[in-house]
This record gives C-alpha cells, sequence and structure tokens, in this order.
C-alpha cells in the first residue's frame, strides 16, 4: 500500500475523547491569516474538526518595531479604542454577521484618520446597543469558551476576559467607548499571555476555537514577551 | 379530466429559460455588491461588481492542490448551477412551462437533496483540510435543514391536492398559501437559504475556516460554484411563487410579469438578509432545526391536512 500518496504521509492515529481510534491532523494557524491576532501561531492537532491538542508561539516577538509601536499605541486613546474596534471587526466577521463588522470597522478607520471623536463614540455607542441587544447572535456565541474568575486567575489572564465569547466581544466595545470618553481602563495592564490560549480552545471545534481567540482582544503581538519562541 | 393549468413549451425554450435565470443571478449578485459597497462605505455604488468578478475569475488560473480528487471536485463546484436549471424546468412562467411533471414538487425535493453531494464533493476534491471541514458543516447543516424543508413542500401540495406545480399555482385563486401556510413558507425558505449555502447558512464557506469549501477554488470552478449559489437562490425564489405566492396572479400586470415581480421580491429578500444576521452554527442550528422547526412544520402539515379533508 502506498503509505504516502501525491507525497503526503498518511495520518497517524490517536485516541479520541470517546476513546476510539481516530486520525491525527496537524494543522497550523497564522502567523498570517485573515482575522487573526497577526504573528501569533497555533499549532493545532485536529481529529476531525475539534482541537485535540494546540501549542502557541510568536513570530517576530523581539522585533524591536513591533515593541515599539505597542508601547505607543498604549499610550494613545485613539489607538487603543481603534484596536478594540479592529478585533471586534473580526470576531464579528467570524460570526458570520457582516453588517455590524462593516460599522466596526468604519469606527475603526473613523478613530485613526480623522480627527472628529464625536462621530465615532456616537457610532460606538450605536453599534454597542445593536450587539447587545442581537437576541440571533446571543443564541450563537452563547456559552462558547466561559471563563470564571478562578479560571483567570488560574491562567494569568485579565479579569476582562470573564464570561463567554459573547461577553468578552461588548466588553471591547465597552472599552473603546470608554477610552473615548476619557476614561483610563480599570488595572495596570490587560495583556493576555498567549501560552494560555492552547488551553482555552482545546476541546473546542476549530470555528469556535477562532471565536475564542477573536474574543481574547489581543493586540499585535502582545502577550507576554517571556513566551517560548520555538 | 380537468384542464390543465398551464401549456408546455416546445425544449427550444429551455435556453432563453437559462438566460432568465442567469439575468436574475446576476441582478441578485448586483444587489449583493450594492448593498455591501453601502454598509463598507466604499466611494463606488458596488453595482458592477459581479461582471468585475466573472471578468477575474474567467482570467484566472486554475489552481490545484497534490493529490486533488479532480473529476469530482469538478463535478461539485459545477453541480449547484446544473440543480438551479433543473430547479426551474418545472417552474411555470405565468401559464407556459417547459415540464409539465406530475410529480413537480417531488422533483424539486430531488433536485434539492443533489446540494448534499455537490457541496460536500467540493469540499472533498481539494484535498485540503480547510475546505473538507467546510463540506462536514453542510452536511451538519443539511441534517437538520432537510426534514423541515421536505415537510414545508407537502403542506400546498396537500392544500392543492396535488403534486403538480401548475395545479398548485392553480388552487390558490382568492387565497395564496402564504397567507394560511406561513409557517411552511418560512421553513421553505430556509431551505432556500441553506442549500445556496447563504447568509446564516454560510459556515461551510466561513471565513473562520480560510472560505472552507471554497477555500482552493479558483478560476472558472470558483465562478461557476458561486455563480450555482446565485442561480440557486432565484431558483429557489421563483418555485416559491406557485407553491405559496399564488404564481401568477395578480392585478393588471400579465401572469408571466407577476411571476418575475414575485421571484424578484423574494430574491432582494434572501440577499438582504445575508449580510443582516449572523451566522447559524452548524451544531446549534441542529436543535433548532430538529426541536422546532421539524415540530412546527409538522404541525402546519397536520391543520393544512384537516382543512383540506374538511373542504373535500
Amino acid at each position: 500500500m502506498d503509505m504516502a500518496p501525491g507525497g503526503i504521509p498518511l495520518a497517524s492515529g490517536g485516541e479520541d475523547r470517546d476513546g476510539l481510534e481516530m486520525d491525527l491532523l496537524h494543522l497550523r494557524l497564522g502567523p498570517v491569516l485573515a482575522y487573526w491576532p497577526a504573528g501569533l501561531v497555533l499549532r493545532c492537532t485536529l481529529q476531525g474538526d475539534v482541537v485535540v491538542d494546540a501549542e502557541t508561539s510568536l513570530v517576530a516577538a523581539d522585533n524591536p518595531t513591533a515593541e515599539a509601536e505597542l508601547r505607543h499605541g498604549s499610550e494613545d486613546a485613539r489607538r487603543f479604542a481603534a484596536r478594540r474596534c479592529d478585533n471586534a471587526a473580526s470576531l464579528l466577521r467570524l460570526a458570520g454577521w457582516d453588517d455590524a463588522a462593516s460599522r466596526a470597522r468604519r469606527i475603526r478607520d473613523a478613530l485613526l484618520f480623522t480627527d472628529d471623536f464625536d462621530g465615532p463614540a456616537g457610532e460606538l455607542h450605536r453599534l454597542r446597543r445593536m450587539v447587545g441587544r442581537s437576541w440571533w447572535l446571543r443564541w450563537s456565541l452563547r456559552s462558547i469558551g466561559p471563563l470564571d474568575a478562578h479560571d483567570l486567575a488560574r491562567r494569568g489572564l485579565p479579569a476582562t476576559m470573564t464570561g463567554d465569547v459573547r461577553d468578552r466581544l461588548l466588553g471591547m466595545l465597552d472599552r473603546a467607548a470608554h477610552r473615548i470618553a476619557g476614561q483610563q481602563p480599570p488595572g495596570p495592564s490587560r495583556r493576555v499571555p498567549v501560552d494560555a490560549i492552547p488551553d482555552l480552545v482545546r476541546g473546542w471545534d476549530l470555528a469556535t476555537a477562532r471565536l475564542i481567540v477573536a474574543s481574547l482582544d489581543l493586540d499585535p503581538l502582545a502577550g507576554d514577551r517571556e513566551v517560548s519562541h520555538a | 379530466m380537468p384542464e390543465p393549468a398551464v401549456t408546455v413549451v416546445p425544449a427550444g425554450w429551455a435556453l432563453p429559460a437559462a438566460g432568465l435565470l442567469g439575468l436574475l443571478a446576476v441582478a441578485a449578485a448586483a444587489l449583493d455588491g450594492f448593498l455591501t459597497a453601502r454598509t463598507t462605505g466604499t466611494s463606488s455604488p458596488g453595482l458592477s461588481q459581479p461582471f468585475g468578478e466573472v471578468a477575474r475569475l474567467m482570467r484566472q488560473r486554475r489552481r490545484t492542490m497534490v493529490a486533488a480528487d479532480r473529476l469530482l471536485w469538478r463535478v461539485g463546484s459545477a453541480g449547484l448551477l446544473l440543480m438551479a436549471l433543473m430547479i426551474i424546468t418545472v417552474v411555470p412562467l405565468g401559464r407556459w412551462t417547459l415540464f409539465d411533471l406530475d410529480v413537480g414538487v417531488i422533483w424539486f425535493n430531488a433536485m434539492d437533496v443533489l446540494a448534499w453531494a455537490f457541496v460536500w464533493l467540493t469540499g472533498w476534491g481539494a484535498n485540503s483540510a480547510h475546505s473538507l471541514v467546510g463540506g462536514y458543516r453542510f452536511l451538519a447543516h443539511g441534517l437538520a435543514y432537510e426534514l423541515p424543508l421536505m415537510f414545508a413542500l407537502v403542506a400546498p401540495a396537500v392544500g392543492a391536492s396535488s403534486l403538480n406545480v401548475g395545479t398548485v399555482a392553480a388552487a390558490q385563486q382568492g387565497l395564496w398559501f402564504v397567507v394560511w401556510m406561513p409557517v411552511a413558507f418560512v421553513v421553505f425558505c430556509l431551505g432556500v437559504l441553506a442549500i445556496a449555502v447563504w447568509g446564516p447558512f454560510a459556515p461551510a464557506l466561513g471565513a473562520d475556516v480560510a472560505g472552507g469549501v471554497t477555500a482552493e477554488l479558483s478560476g472558472v470552478d470558483r465562478l461557476l460554484f458561486q455563480g450555482g449559489r446565485y442561480a440557486l437562490l432565484a431558483a429557489g425564489a421563483a418555485f416559491a411563487v406557485p407553491m405559496f405566492l399564488g404564481g401568477g396572479a395578480g392585478p393588471l400586470l400579465p401572469a408571466w410579469a407577476w411571476v418575475l415581480v414575485k421571484t424578484l421580491a423574494l430574491l432582494a429578500v434572501f440577499v438582504w438578509l445575508r449580510r443582516r444576521l449572523p451566522v447559524a452554527r452548524p451544531d446549534l442550528f441542529m436543535e433548532a432545526g430538529w426541536l422546532v422547526l421539524l415540530p412546527a412544520v409538522l404541525l402546519q402539515d397536520l391543520i393544512v391536512a384537516v382543512v383540506a379533508a374538511g373542504r373535500s
């Protein structure tokens, strides 16, 4: 029997969560992927479309320009709010809600490329209300990737990550709105250690795993610099 | 022997019928381009989007994958368009039809089930993980939408005591079936969105799996697949007209014009819905399909059957 059709070796097997033997497929997500935090690499092991194991790494984690931009970004309210809107747009796009995603993207553009603050603030308020009211989105994202205070503390995640994917989406929009209104975000740091990601996506299917990663509201290449970038 | 509800036209009219379906599909794509351009705020109105896309894909070279199953891949990507063409053969345009089949309703059902094969084969053929995940997502949706869709088709057939599409349309003189079979109509529309892998039923092509079934499609194959989706939306909207919307019935305009007007209106609603709703994730929709849609549409069938038995 041909053990490598087309030059691709056959998949090795492994026990799945029901104790049956099932093929293992290795799939790498990132570092460049639409609606994905740039620079993050997630090496997944799939059985069917369920992520049974994953490990993360960052490309160019000690790239000085990315570092400099990040420091600059965290000081600038405009950039902070625009990044939250960008992340919200990615999550909405992954959830398949194109209209809301387009709105979030337009707010981001308005924040970055116009001097007006009131227009985007009003738009953001309307978007927040629209997303909060959608029962279809609530149904679609309900109880995906739930995290309580105990989980957060154990994994070193910031307190803003509490709840499920929908809660975190609303949190992103709220943080953007607060920052535009001139309030400082609560807490000293809301960095998400990328080492925590494999634990969060293990056991979910590929689509849900992507929703969970998008809901973490990462900054580009953010995360603890000490992470192993193999 | 009852008078036939429709006149069968010579087979040569199949070509104009296909052209009409093509025009409807282009209209749907242009409307989608327009709505997309409006919400994303680009300066161009977006109406020419389908023409640009066709030109781009016609010129694009076909890509292929290592160990791709090319035959099945291409059969799958061309299949949706074929399904749409087969569906419209039994849809009467006013008084005329191409194919006055006694079991036209079953014909539609037989054609819509082909989507299972064609969409999945397109996902399978590429030999890519994302495509295959997309293909299986479609099957998961299929398990949830197909039975409700079948029972939704039963309601008008029982109401008209016929499986002939022309007879079903003729049975709606005075009262359209959509008025007293609203549940069946809504479920039928959901089914059409699902076979066209459209709107809430697009996770098989989702951005989260890099385009899913379409991830590796390029050139003409992609054009046929995407064109087939629009054509299926149009064919589904056209089939809803004789089944639920009174066929060619309406004041002033001739019957054929009413069929087109109703088809375009329903098609526009389908296209507009795409951007308005988040996706129905396949794992969640299974629950909605079996616990909500199926009982609701069975109840609808029961009511229709009781009314039909009472009348005869």
